[in-house]
């Protein structure tokens, strides 16, 4: 006879959380930070962030680092809204006047809750980032360009297209790309692998003591 | 033997399909999950034949149950890691033809990946004979 299944805390809500997101990043709808409409982060969202040294992009930090960026006053409203306006569907590379109404409207925003949520938001949006052995040498590349190349030999698309593509769709992608080429390839679920692991350190620690 | 199904969402946090092992390890017994639990039976066949060169009978005998899976774990050193060759383990759920005292063991580790905090690995596993 099978044992009893294993009770792991908060699996069952992780992998409905995963199957709601990979889902909704093909229904096509906004997405709202702080009550402010954005844009589904793309390839080209990171890039124009991480070339502004936005602190959410360089590096990509834990929740615990961005707290604590946030309470030595490192990340600012200014960092806010720039992260803001450059998801907005509003943004235009070539419009002061846009750009300076647009930081107007979210003035009254708090700088805590705000870090929060675009957290989170970015979190999501790399929830299916696939995984890699770690990687010890140089870099050759960006990881745009193998963002791109991997999508492009795959499906033949265009490289402005891959670039404009939601990353939560992107990534799902970039996992069939990596399975057809593979198919012992390995995959990760950001979040009920977390469970998994929360539980498995508890388990393991409770059998050390 | 049975496949494994995909993990069931459920409120409670049933983890149905994914299989627990437990390890015997330099520092103890530790639990892992394995997904993609995919075994085989391996069967060598034997045939005879008659003066002519003319196949007469066949048979085979069941080799032990090999296959693959992928060990999820938290964060290990590289010793750990390596440390789980040749270890070997039990799993938690049943199979047709495996009571669950069966000890299977490890024959072949992959190269890890990792995924911010979490780490997994492909191995090759094999029922022990005793």
């Amino acid at each position: 006879m099978d044992e009893p299944p294993v009770i792991i805390p908060g699996l069952g809500e992780a992998v409905t959380r995963e199957n709601l997101l990979r889902e909704l990043a093909f229904a096509g709808l906004p997405e709202l930070v702080c009550g402010v409409e954005l844009s589904p982060l793309t390839a080209a969202h990171v890039l124009r962030l991480s070339l502004a040294q936005s602190p959410f992009f360089a590096p990509p930090p834990g929740r615990d680092q961005l707290l604590r960026w946030l309470a030595l006053g490192f990340i600012t409203e200014t960092h806010v809204g720039q992260f803001l306006w450059a998801c907005s569907p509003r943004y235009r590379s070539d419009s002061p006047w846009r750009r300076r109404r647009f930081l107007r409207s979210i003035r009254r925003l708090s700088v805590g809750p705000a870090c929060e949520e675009i957290f989170s938001f970015v979190e999501e949006s790399f929830a299916d980032k696939p995984g890699g052995p770690p990687e010890h040498g140089p870099a050759y590349w960006s990881w745009l360009a193998s963002y791109v190349f991997a999508i492009a030999r795959s499906t033949g698309w265009a490289e402005a297209d891959i670039l404009d593509l939601p990353l939560k769709r992107g990534w799902q992608y970039l996992k069939l790309v990596r399975l057809e080429n593979d198919p012992k390839a390995i995959f990760f679920n950001h979040y009920s692998d977390r469970a998994k692991a929360d539980w498995l350190r508890t388990v393991n620690a409770g059998r050390q003591s | 033997m049975a496949l494994d199904k995909q993990d069931v969402p459920a409120a409670s946090g049933l983890l149905v399909g994914s299989r627990q092992l437990l390890i015997t390890t330099g520092s103890g017994n530790k639990t892992y999950i394995a997904e993609n639990w995919s075994p085989s039976q391996p069967a060598t066949i034997i045939t005879s034949m008659d003066e002519l060169g003319k196949e007469r009978a066949a048979g085979g005998i069941k080799q032990p149950a090999t296959g693959t899976a992928t060990l999820l774990f938290p964060l290990l050193t590289a010793d750990q890691l390596t440390d789980l060759l040749f270890r070997e383990f039990q799993t938690n759920l049943h199979q047709e033809d495996a009571p669950l005292s069966t000890t299977f063991w490890i024959t072949e580790v992959g190269i890890p990946e990792s995924s911010g905090q979490e780490k997994k690995m492909s191995i090759n596993w094999r029922k022990k004979i005793n």
